[in-house]
C-alpha cells in the first residue's frame, strides 16, 4: 500500500474514520431501539462510537475551533468513550453497570487535563490521555476475559477478549512513545508516517472493537437459544429431551462398570390443585417444587421435567441405597416446605420412585420404566412416600 | 481553507472495511455457525472486491498487458457471490441462473470488447453487470425480508443497494456516452472524491445492514422458541393463554370465537408399550393430522402432556363442532405408523364457545376441559359440544 504523505491524506483518513464511527453509532442505536437487542449495551456502544467520532471531529478542528473545544474537550470525550465502554461491558454478562470505576478514572483525568496548559509539545497532556485510555480499555478487557472464562471455552474467550487487550496495548504504545521520544510530533493531523500508521490502526481498532462487541452479544443470543432448547421454560430445569440424552450417556457408561440410579418424582394431587386454584397456581407450585428439590441435587446430577407434574433426577455413580437417601431427603424437604397461593396454603408433597441401573438393562428405557413403576407403587401406597420395585 | 479529500484514501478505507467484513463473515460461519453457507459466500465476495479498491494506483506495477482486468473480473465475481450469499441468507429458493447469466454476459462482452480495443466500453459493461447484480440483491432483500422485517426497516436496508446500483449504472452510462473525455468515477487520479465518499458510505450501510438482518433473525428465533412447545412446535401454554386472552377481549366487543380441547386416548399405554420415543412420535403424528383441518388463523397449542387446544377465531359453535368432527374422523382414518406397526390413535374432544365476561378465558377452558372429561367418560374417541341450558353438554353423534 502506498501511503502518500500529504496533509490531505491525513485529513481524508480522519474524516473517513469519523464517518465509520458515526455509521457504527447509528447501527447500535437502531439495534437498541428497533430490535431491543441488549438495549443497555447497544445504547452504550452507540454512545462510545458517537463520543469517539465527536472527539476526532473536534481534534481535526484544531486551530479553527476554540482552543478548549478542540484540545481539552476532544481529549476528555475520547476518555469518556472508553469509560462508557468500560461501564457497559459487564452488562453483557452480569447485567450491572460498572460506572463507578469508569467515573473514578474519567473525572480526575478531566480535571487534571483542565489544569494543564495545552501548549508546547503537550507531552504531559498526551501521557495523561493515553494512560487513562489504556487503563480503561485494559479494565474492559480483563472484565470480559474473566466473565467469559466462566462460561465458554478458552479459545472462545481468547478470541472474544483478545482484541480488547490488543487495543489497550496499542494505546499503551502511544504512551510509551511519548516517554521514549518526547520530542515526537503527536498531533494526529500531522503527516508523519507514525501518525498515518496510528490513524489506520485507530480505524482498525474501532472496527475490531465494534465487531468484538457484536460477537459478544451474538454469543449471548446463541447461549440463550441453546438454553431454550435444553431447558424447560417454566421451571428452568432440563427438558425431557436434554434429560433423556443425559440418561443415555450415563447408560453407555454403565457398560464400563459405572452404576447410576434414577429418582422419578410426581407431584401429588396436582390436578386438584390446578382445578381449585387455577393454572397459574399450578405453575407456581411446580416452580416451588423445583426450588425445594434443587438443593438436594449435586453438581453432577441432572434434574429434569419429563412433562406435566413429572420430574426425574439422574444420579451418576449412585446405587439404590444412595438414591433412597436422596429421595427421602427430597420428600422430607418438600413435606416441610410451605406453598402459599394468594394467602391460601396448600400442602406440597410428591411420590418418589427409585431404580438402579442393572447390568442386564438393554436401554435406559428399562431403568426409566422401573422407576416409573416404583413411582406408581408409591402413589398406590397413599402418596408422599419413596418406593422401589424388585428388579 | 478549501478542503480536498483524497479519493484513493477513501477507497483504501473501503478496502479495509471489506477485509474486516470478510473476517466477520468468516467468524460467523466458522465459529458461530450462523447461516454458514451464506456467510462463507459473503466472506469470499468481500475478499474478491478488495483488489479493485486497492489497485487504483497499482497499475504502475501491475503487468501492463492485463491493464487491471483481473481486478475488474474479480470484483464482478465478488458482486455475483454477494448477491448469491444474500439470496441464501434471505432463505429464498436458490436459483442462480439469473446471477450466472448476468455475470457471464457481462464477462463475455467485457472480454470481447477489450480484445477489440474498446476498453472504456468494456469497463462500462463491467459496471453495468455489477449494477444489475446489486439490483437483484435489492429485490432479494425486499422479498426475503417480508416475513421478518418491519416495512420501514426493510426500506432502510434496501435504499443503499438501490443507490449503489444507480451509481454503478450511471458510471456505466457515462463511460459509454462521454467516452474517454470526462467519464465519472473512473480509476486513477481523476476519481472524484464525492463518489468515493458515496461508495464508502453505501458499503458501510450495506455491510452493517446484512449483519443487522442476521441478528434480527436470531432474535426472531429466540422469540419463536419461547412461544413454542419444543416437541410439537405447537404454541406452549403460556402463548396459547395470551392468544386466548386476546380472543376473549374481542368477545366483549361482540365477536364469536370457539375453542376445541382434545386429549389423546390411552396415551399412557402408548407411552408404556412404545417407550417415550413412540409417545413423542404419536404426538407429532397427532399434530400433523390436526393441522390438515385448520385454517391459517386458527391456533394450536399444547396445554401439557397429551392435552391440546385449538382456538378457532370467528367461528360459531356449530362450525367449531364440525371442525372437531373433521379432526376426530381424520385421526380415526390415519393410524400411527411406528416401526412398521399400525396403531390406532384417537382423541376425545370438547367444544366450547368463548364466553363473555371471562377476560383470561379460564371458564371457557374449564368448560371445554369438562366436556373432554365427559367424552372420555362416554367411551372416548368422540366429541362433546357445549349446549346452553345443559351443563353436561351434548354428545355429537358419530358419523
Amino acid at each position: 500500500m502506498i501511503i502518500a504523505s500529504t496533509p490531505t491524506h491525513a485529513v481524508t483518513l480522519l474524516a473517513a474514520i469519523v464517518l465509520v464511527f458515526a455509521v457504527a453509532s447509528l447501527f447500535w442505536w437502531v439495534m437498541a431501539q428497533g430490535a431491543r437487542l441488549a438495549p443497555r449495551a447497544s445504547m452504550g456502544l452507540a454512545l462510545v462510537n458517537a463520543l469517539l467520532a465527536a472527539s476526532l471531529a473536534l481534534h481535526s478542528l484544531r486551530g479553527e475551533a476554540p482552543h478548549w473545544m478542540s484540545y481539552w474537550a476532544s481529549d476528555v470525550l475520547s476518555i469518556a468513550a472508553l469509560g462508557v465502554l468500560r461501564a457497559v461491558m459487564p452488562t453483557l454478562v452480569r447485567g450491572r453497570l460498572a460506572w463507578r470505576s469508569a467515573l473514578a478514572l474519567l473525572l480526575p483525568a478531566a480535571a487534571l487535563l483542565g489544569a494543564l496548559p495545552y501548549s508546547g509539545d503537550m507531552r504531559t497532556e498526551t501521557r495523561v490521555v493515553f494512560a487513562s485510555l489504556s487503563t480503561l480499555s485494559l479494565m474492559s478487557a480483563l472484565d470480559t476475559w474473566r466473565a467469559l472464562r466462566q462460561r465458554v471455552s478458552v479459545t472462545m474467550s481468547m478470541l472474544l477478549s483478545g482484541p480488547l487487550f490488543v487495543i489497550s496495548v496499542l494505546l499503551l504504545g502511544r504512551l510509551i512513545e511519548s516517554l521514549v521520544l518526547p520530542g515526537n510530533n503527536t498531533d494526529i493531523l500531522g503527516s508523519g508516517d507514525f501518525n498515518i500508521a496510528w490513524l489506520w490502526s485507530m480505524l482498525a481498532m474501532n472496527l475490531v472493537l465494534n465487531a468484538t462487541m457484536a460477537f459478544l452479544i451474538l454469543a449471548k443470543l446463541i447461549r440463550r437459544i441453546q438454553r431454550l432448547t435444553r431447558h424447560d421454560p417454566l421451571t428452568d430445569v432440563l427438558n425431557r429431551r436434554a434429560l433423556s440424552e443425559a440418561i443415555d450417556t450415563e447408560h453407555a457408561r454403565l457398560q464400563r462398570g459405572k452404576p447410576y440410579a434414577l429418582v422419578m418424582i410426581d407431584m401429588d394431587r396436582f390436578k386438584q390443585l390446578n382445578d381449585s386454584l387455577g393454572h397459574a397456581a399450578g405453575d407456581a407450585a411446580l416452580q416451588r417444587l423445583v426450588e425445594v428439590l434443587k438443593p438436594c441435587v449435586r453438581e453432577v446430577d441432572a434434574l429434569g421435567r419429563l412433562g406435566g407434574e413429572e420430574f426425574c433426577v439422574l444420579l451418576p455413580l449412585t446405587d439404590i441405597a444412595g438414591a433412597a437417601l436422596v429421595a427421602e431427603r427430597m420428600r422430607l424437604n418438600l413435606e416441610e416446605s410451605e406453598f402459599l397461593w394468594q394467602g391460601q396454603s396448600w400442602p406440597l408433597t410428591a411420590s418418589f420412585g427409585i431404580a438402579e441401573a442393572e447390568p442386564g438393562d438393554i436401554s435406559a428405557d428399562a431403568v426409566l420404566s422401573r422407576a416409573d413403576r416404583a413411582m406408581y407403587l408409591a402413589k398406590a401406597q397413599g402418596r408422599n412416600v419413596v418406593q422401589a420395585v424388585d428388579a | 481553507m478549501p478542503l480536498y479529500f483524497d479519493a484513493n484514501t477513501l477507497l483504501q478505507v473501503s478496502a479495509v472495511f471489506h477485509g474486516f467484513m470478510a473476517g466477520v463473515w468468516l467468524i460467523m460461519a466458522q465459529i458461530f455457525r450462523i447461516a454458514p453457507r451464506a456467510a462463507l459466500l459473503l466472506s469470499t465476495a468481500y475478499l474478491c472486491i478488495i483488489p479493485a479498491l486497492l489497485c487504483l494506483d497499482c497499475q504502475i506495477w501491475w503487468p501492463a498487458l492485463l491493464q487491471g482486468w483481473l481486478q475488474k473480473l474479480l470484483s464482478l465475481l465478488g458482486f455475483a457471490l454477494m448477491t448469491l450469499g444474500i439470496r441464501r441468507m434471505m432463505r429464498l429458493r436458490m436459483r442462480w441462473l439469473d446471477i450466472a447469466g448476468v455475470t457471464g454476459l457481462s464477462l463475455a462482452a467485457m472480454l470481447a470488447l477489450s480484445f477489440n480495443g474498446h476498453s472504456s466500453a468494456a469497463l462500462a459493461l463491467n459496471s453495468a453487470g455489477m449494477g444489475v447484480l446489486t439490483l437483484l440483491a435489492a429485490r432479494d432483500v425486499l422479498t426475503g425480508g417480508r416475513a421478518t422485517l418491519l416495512p420501514w426497516v426493510r426500506a432502510f436496508i434496501v435504499v443503499p443497494y438501490v443507490l449503489m446500483a444507480l451509481m454503478l449504472l450511471g458510471r456505466s452510462l457515462s463511460l459509454l456516452w462521454l467516452n474517454e473525455h470526462r467519464p465519472f468515477f473512473v480509476q486513477g487520479q481523476h476519481a472524484s472524491a464525492a463518489l468515493a465518499w458515496a461508495y464508502l458510505l453505501l458499503t458501510l450501510a450495506i455491510g452493517i445492514g446484512l449483519v443487522g438482518i442476521v441478528v434480527t433473525r436470531l432474535i426472531d428465533r429466540i422469540q419463536y422458541m419461547t412461544l413454542r412447545d419444543p416437541l410439537t412446535d405447537a404454541l406452549n401454554r403460556r402463548a396459547l393463554s395470551a392468544e386466548l386472552a386476546q380472543l376473549q377481549a374481542q368477545v366483549e366487543r361482540g365477536q364469536t370465537h370457539s375453542l376445541v380441547m382434545l386429549d389423546v386416548d390411552h396415551f399412557k399405554q402408548i407411552n408404556d408399550s412404545l417407550g417415550h420415543a413412540g409417545g413423542d412420535a404419536a404426538l407429532l403424528h397427532l399434530v400433523a393430522v390436526l393441522r390438515t383441518s385448520m385454517r391459517d388463523l386458527d391456533r394450536l397449542g399444547r396445554l401439557g402432556g397429551e392435552e391440546f387446544c385449538v382456538l378457532l377465531p370467528h367461528t360459531p359453535l356449530p362450525d367449531a363442532a364440525r371442525v372437531a368432527q373433521r379432526m376426530c374422523e381424520a385421526l380415526r382414518r390415519s393410524p400411527l405408523i411406528w416401526r412398521d406397526q399400525r396403531l390406532p390413535l384417537t382423541a376425545s374432544f370438547g367444544v366450547a364457545p368463548c364466553q363473555p365476561g371471562d377476560p383470561q378465558g379460564d371458564s371457557s377452558l374449564a368448560m371445554a376441559d369438562w366436556l373432554v372429561y365427559r367424552a372420555k367418560a362416554l367411551g372416548r374417541d368422540r366429541i362433546c359440544v357445549a349446549e346452553p341450558g345443559r351443563s353436561l353438554g351434548r354428545e355429537l353423534p358419530s358419523s
